[in-house]
């Protein structure tokens, strides 16, 4: 028994051994473009996020240990492709500024850093004092701006083009889902005022998603729930009253657990402006909704908070 | 002993790693809600448009049937019978699920116009208050409200 044990024991150290000279080929690419923000506010991220999010990954011996390395490197390799500080010049601004709202999001929820990786590494916690600096910073990024010109005649534009735009065709995005004009008739189930990209919101459900919301049974959403959001540019006048411009676009979330399945449960699709320009370049775009949805992962992947009406 | 504190701390990393999922009654919006006599949704009012008061950190939603549709925005009282508006309005909340967004809180007020069906100008013009929405005997200031109701620009909804 006891030469069992041993010989067990002999053969697995040897294949942890062996494993350590099968490495994965993770490098540090050039830097393009730093993420440049006050000294606080970049201490944070560089200390909690760097290692996965930009160009400048500092693993310890212990994350280059097998078979661990290869989870550290595919976590490198999948964090700088959905997020990396190091090509910041590779976004728009307005993009960038989407993923800075986003990752304090993701840090709020507890989603990030990543929960195996912050109990090795126990100083890339961040506190409730480092999040304080972090959304102080994004709070100092949003102005006012009382009658935005460009705002007003995009509104107009988009006015003028009206009879136009609603003769487009029915449109398709890439991964099979067709705009749903039926969302008009649905009920609201809330509306958000999204001061992190100046627009808002009204988000609409169709009858099943209103019957599970009268009978609390939204956790999960039940098959055939369907949400409508609509997004505008927010139109501010001179006494804070703040009205509806320019359409942005809608999204939908459809729920079949089977059909849905590769997506969490939920169908994804948006199509922008009022020609319903389907959004994606490949049909991966979806991977890009359920990063930012995963947080949710609690409550179905839902953000909204239902009002019964 | 030490055996004991292994027990009790694999025990906690498992608890602490297990995720439950949220209590749908905590993921309604109670406060906001309106109280489910009132059968807003029965009346199948589309959305005619939004808006926030920054000042009042309140947001609204303004509904109409088919006939309000027409004439939202014109701020005109006669010329099409049978108008229905209703028009939401909330105490502004954040959202506890996304630091960017504000969400309806607490329930204000909700008011409600019908122009007559006759061709006549007269409007009934209601107002209900709280969380239980009671009808407001006195509505003060009410020509000056359905001006606003009636003023409200048609949101653009492709
Ligand atoms: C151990 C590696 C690791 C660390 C450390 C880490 N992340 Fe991530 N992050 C990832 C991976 C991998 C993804 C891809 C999606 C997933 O697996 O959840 C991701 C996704 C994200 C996303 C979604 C991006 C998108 O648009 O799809 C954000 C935002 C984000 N991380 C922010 C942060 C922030 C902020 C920190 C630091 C506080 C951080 N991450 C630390 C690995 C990491
Ligand atoms: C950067 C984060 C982010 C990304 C990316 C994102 N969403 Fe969302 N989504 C939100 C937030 C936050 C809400 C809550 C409503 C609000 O305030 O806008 C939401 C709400 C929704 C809703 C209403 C149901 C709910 O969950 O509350 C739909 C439908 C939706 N998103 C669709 C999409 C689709 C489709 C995509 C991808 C094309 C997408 N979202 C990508 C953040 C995101």
């Amino acid at each position: 028994m006891k030469k069992f044990i041993l010989l067990f024991v002999a053969v697995a150290l040897i294949i942890i051994i062996c494993i350590q000279f099968f490495r994965p080929n993770l490098k540090n690419p050039p830097v393009t473009q730093d993420f440049q923000a006050p000294e606080d506010v970049k201490a944070i991220l560089v200390r909690s996020c760097y290692d996965c999010h930009s160009n400048q990954t500092n693993l310890r011996w212990f994350d280059q240990v097998q078979p661990v390395f290869w989870q550290v490197a595919a976590h490198v390799r999948d964090g700088r492709k959905v997020l990396n500080f190091s090509n910041w010049d590779k976004l728009a601004p307005a993009d960038q500024k989407a993923k800075l709202w986003e990752a304090v999001n993701q840090i709020e929820q507890s989603a990030m850093p990543i929960k195996s990786y912050e109990m090795v590494h126990t100083s890339a916690k961040v506190s409730a004092q480092d999040l304080a600096v972090l959304k102080q910073y994004l709070n100092g990024m949003v102005h006012s701006m009382p009658n935005d010109t460009a705002k007003i005649n995009a509104r107009d534009q988009q006015l003028k083009a009206m009879p136009e735009a609603l003769k487009t065709k029915v449109t398709e995005s890439l991964n099979g889902i067709t705009y749903i004009p039926d969302y008009k008739n649905w009920q609201v189930i809330s509306t958000s005022d999204r001061f992190d990209n100046g627009t808002t919101r009204v988000i609409y459900g169709n009858d099943i998603a209103v019957k599970a919301v009268k009978e609390h049974h939204i956790n999960p959403w039940p098959n055939g729930t369907i949400f409508a959001k609509a997004a505008w540019d927010k139109l501010e006048d001179k006494d804070g009253n703040v009205t509806t411009g320019a359409f942005k676009q809608v999204e939908y979330m459809i729920k079949d657990a089977q059909k849905y399945k590769a997506t969490k449960g939920w169908g994804f699709a948006r199509f922008k402006t009022p020609k319903l320009v389907p959004y994606g370049k490949t049909a991966m775009f979806t991977t890009e909704c359920i990063n930012c949805h995963k947080p949710m992962k609690n409550n179905d992947f839902v953000f909204t908070f239902p009002i019964k009406n | 002993m030490k055996r004991l504190s292994f027990f009790i701390i694999s025990g906690l990393i498992v608890l602490s790693s297990c995720e439950h999922p949220t209590n749908p009654d905590q993921l309604i919006n109670n406060k906001a809600s309106l109280p489910a006599s009132f059968k807003l949704s029965d009346l199948h009012q589309k959305v005619i448009t939004s808006f926030i008061n920054n000042r009042d950190s309140t947001m609204s939603i303004l509904y109409g049937n088919k006939q309000a549709g027409i004439i939202a925005g014109k701020d005109v009282r006669s010329g099409v019978p049978g108008a229905s508006f209703t028009l939401v309005t909330w105490h502004q909340q954040n959202d506890p699920h996304w630091f960017g967004a504000r969400i309806p809180g607490e329930l204000i007020y909700v008011e409600t116009l019908h122009t007559d069906t006759a061709e006549d100008k007269i409007i009934d013009y209601q107002k209900y208050s709280g969380k239980n929405l009671v009808k407001l005997a006195d509505t003060a200031g009410r020509s000056s409200r359905i001006h606003f109701i009636l003023s409200q620009n048609p949101s653009i909804i492709p």
